[in-house]
């Protein structure tokens, strides 16, 4: 099974082939739509060359997929907003995300943009995994 | 006949050139990039002539027209820099076809350029490319027997990755206005209020997103329907990202420039290969009940080469004595069904897709 560390070097050159972001100023704290000014195309070209690349399926919405499944019948969010109990689940699974910035009221829209290099490669481990 | 191919060396325009090639038609190829257009000519024959040109520079784009019969405009985002080309091709009499999707683009062509270009015997076919014309010939092959009131359609496709071209206008997009059609005025989309439950006749949690496309202008012209839209189908999950515009239209030509030199590039042969993409059509006529058709449409790369080359073929061959803003279907007026087939678009008139309540 592949390390996370492997996976991240993967990471990076997709995203350098992709983007023309270059992989020696990628690091895996680094929010995908805030610092590397990646958005929800790029990302969609980005998932399909990682699956790809490890024969796998990626969607968007998987990055919180864990999170989510947690919680089984109790809501994770209610019409975009993410419920009390879908932010502590957040702050378990993805730990990666500064927990300060979990707060009440957080969006889906607003998730997405603390979504960072290290969810991504979690992602695909968890794939990886059979997830 | 002169034909100009613009934008020649880039993802669509060069699988456009390599069916010219096939039936031997000679053509030019324009662009920006010098030396791609001279890579492009090396040891092809059918290419008689190559120039750079800026479709921003009325005397490139003055040359362009003055040089062409029928100019096959490749070069997108049309939003950015094809609207000077079509309003100069609308006074010259010129033929002019392009593979936009933009249908704000084509919604201004037609609003501010038809009654030029009927006056100067000019023929501007927008939007002649997969996405538009595969429905826009279901529509007028549909509404040969019975007047469509409202129309729908859905496009799912199979795989993500797309042509460069294609990436940027999506990247833009969020500096444009998303038009649909209610009672025959054109009103703005909203991703939240106007999406859409579909069952897709499988077990996926999907929803329709609002993607106007250009047969929803089609089908306002041709039809004067009441309803008209479009949407991607994608997972229901994924759907709650989207967000409607925001951004002002100002800063779009700062945002191409920086997208340019990004060098993207597009799906590999063996993924065009693979991909997929089935539309859905939704439609409503009068005295008969809604139905939906499917279209298996592949390769839409491709396919929408051919559609380029076909229509040339029938202009050349049989001229449609038809003016003004049009849609590619307008120029099949006829037999719509048998160039689906051409293109080989696979129609199922039994379709398990439906719209919920």
């Amino acid at each position: 099974m592949k390390k996370i560390e492997e996976i991240f070097e993967d990471v990076c050159n997709v995203i350098e082939n992709s983007t023309g972001y270059k992989k020696e100023d990628i690091n895996m704290e680094d929010t995908l739509f805030d610092k590397l000014e990646i958005d929800s195309i790029d990302l969609v070209d980005i998932l399909f060359e990682l699956e790809t690349l490890y024969d796998i399926e990626l969607k968007i919405s998987d990055i919180e997929l864990k999170a989510k499944k947690e919680l089984g019948d109790v809501q994770y969010e209610i019409d975009g907003v993410i419920t009390a109990e879908g932010i502590e689940s957040l702050k378990q699974h993805m730990s990666e995300i500064n927990p300060d910035k979990l707060t009440e009221g957080l969006t889906i829209n607003e998730l997405i943009q603390l979504f960072s290099i290290h969810s991504l490669c979690k992602l695909v481990l968890l794939k990886l995994e059979g997830m | 006949m002169r034909i100009s191919i613009v934008g020649a060396y880039g993802f669509t325009g060069k699988i456009i050139c390599e069916e010219f090639n096939k039936i031997n038609y000679s053509y030019s190829i324009y662009g920006r990039n010098i030396n791609a257009l001279n890579e492009l000519k090396k040891g092809n024959s059918n290419i008689k002539n190559s120039k750079s040109i800026n479709l921003r520079i009325i005397g490139d784009v003055n040359y362009l027209i003055e040089n062409s019969d029928v100019i096959i405009n490749c070069a997108g985002p049309f939003t950015e820099e094809s609207y000077l080309l079509v309003k100069n091709v609308a006074k010259s009499g010129k033929i002019y076809l392009d593979i936009s999707g933009e249908i704000g683009f084509i919604k201004n062509s037609r609003d501010y350029l038809q009654e030029i270009s009927v006056k100067n015997k000019s023929l501007i076919i927008h939007g002649c490319a997969f996405e538009s014309l595969v429905s826009d010939l279901i529509l007028q092959s549909l509404s040969e027997k019975n007047k469509i009131k409202s129309v729908k359609t859905f496009y799912k496709f199979n795989q993500k990755k797309v042509s460069p071209g294609t990436r940027i206008t999506m990247k833009l997009s969020k500096y444009r206005e998303s038009f649909k059609v209610k009672n025959n005025q054109w009103l703005n989309c909203d991703l939240k209020k106007d999406l859409i439950q579909i069952n897709n006749g499988n077990n996926s949690k999907e929803v329709a997103v609002p993607y106007p496309l250009p047969e929803v202008a089609f089908s306002k012209w041709n039809f004067e329907v009441n309803k008209a839209e479009s949407f991607l189908i994608i997972d229901e999950n994924d759907s709650k990202y989207m967000t409607n515009r925001k951004s002002v239209e100002g800063e779009a030509l700062e945002e191409l420039e920086k997208l340019r030199l990004k060098k993207y590039k597009g799906p590999e042969l063996k993924d065009r290969m693979s991909q997929k993409c089935e539309l859905f059509v939704n439609i409503n006529q009068e005295s008969i009940h809604p139905k939906t058709l499917e279209a298996e449409i592949k390769d839409t790369y491709l396919l929408t080469a051919k559609a380029i080359v076909l229509t040339v073929e029938k202009i050349l061959k049989k001229n449609p004595n038809l003016y003004g803003i049009v849609s590619p279907g307008q120029i099949f007026n006829g037999n719509p069904l048998k160039i689906i087939q051409k293109l080989g678009v696979k129609l199922n008139h039994q379709s398990k897709f439906r719209i919920k309540n």
